[in-house]
């Protein structure tokens, strides 16, 4: 068959869908895939120190302070950091962050975790969770009696 | 009357099974890798370049030299997830892409939608695929897939 024939035919078939008889055709497949990730979500409770001397330094471990309990889908990896306070008012300096990290709710069997602004991998468990316990350092000089607090933000994303 | 050699005999056989071969058998549309979005997260669109080695879909396909081929496409327009909830996919523009010379950084850009015509010099090529994925806000967590099937006809 001449090229020119050819090529009108099927441009004819592009244009039209149809098929023309005497050709040869065969098809084949690929997949798309994509896993979508559960929404993360963070939940807390606080870091208490309790009553303070107005002139003190006080230390709760991180086993007994704040906790934080992360959601999210299953065994995927994150990114953790956090936005902490120097201070919870004047005279009130808060400081030497301790943390501890773990899949299971049990501070006695997590590991040692840095409490800082700088970005640490970590792993959800096999259910989608992560738990961290956090604790501190208050120390108080001539501190005005009264109640002090400030936020203690974690920033949890996927990797 | 004289012996063939047994060996002549052998090539005459194997001339005889290679002219018979049809012209489908060397028409092969072969899948090389899948168009890989990894993980999505709801509300978030995500595009794979067809230009994306880690993530573009490939076809390798087999035709005679130097034969007029016409590549065309069926395009899902959702992927299925986890109980059979669905996810929109789409293929705008020129997201597929042709390449003689099999090589991802070396492509024609077509749309998928229409289709192409080329003209495969020595019987090789790739075609190249990338999409875009559209999870709704309260996309269901999960697996989703969706099947791209690559239709080649030579003339």
């Amino acid at each position: 068959m001449r090229k020119s024939l050819q090529l009108a035919l099927i441009v004819t078939a592009l244009a039209t869908g149809r098929t023309i008889e005497g050709e040869a055709q065969t098809s084949g497949s690929i997949n798309a895939t994509a896993t979508v990730l559960s929404a993360l979500s963070v939940t807390g409770t606080d870091l208490a120190f309790g009553n303070v001397a107005p002139t003190q330094t006080k230390a709760v471990a991180a086993a007994s302070g704040g906790t934080f309990n992360v959601t999210g889908s299953n065994l995927a990896p994150v990114s953790v950091s956090f936005t902490l306070p120097a201070s919870l008012g004047a005279n009130v300096n808060i400081g030497t962050w301790t943390g501890l990290s773990n899949i299971v709710n049990n501070a006695g069997t997590a590991s040692s975790l840095t409490v800082s602004g700088a970005p640490q991998s970590l792993t959800l468990s096999g259910t989608g969770s992560l738990y961290l316990w956090i604790g501190a350092t208050l120390s108080t000089a001539a501190a005005t009696p009264g109640s002090y607090s400030a936020p203690v933000t974690l920033t949890v994303s996927y990797n | 009357m004289s012996r063939i050699p047994r060996g002549t005999r052998l090539s005459a056989a194997l001339a005889l099974l290679l002219c018979a071969t049809p012209v489908d058998a060397q028409v092969q549309v072969n899948r090389v890798d899948d168009v890989r979005f990894g993980n999505v997260l709801a509300g978030v669109a995500k595009t794979v370049l067809r230009t994306d080695p880690s993530a573009a879909g490939r076809y390798d396909i087999i035709t005679p030299p130097n034969a007029f081929i016409l590549i065309r496409f069926t395009l899902p327009g959702v992927m299925t997830g986890p109980g059979a909830v669905t996810m929109p996919l789409s293929f705008a523009g020129t997201t597929a892409g042709y390449s003689d010379a099999q090589s991802i950084g070396s492509q024609i850009g077509f749309s998928p939608a229409t289709g192409t015509i080329r003209r495969s010099t020595d019987g090789r090529a790739s075609v190249f695929l990338g999409s875009r994925v559209t999870p709704a806000a309260a996309q269901a967590a999960g697996s989703y897939t969706a099947n791209i099937t690559l239709t080649l006809t030579v003339f």
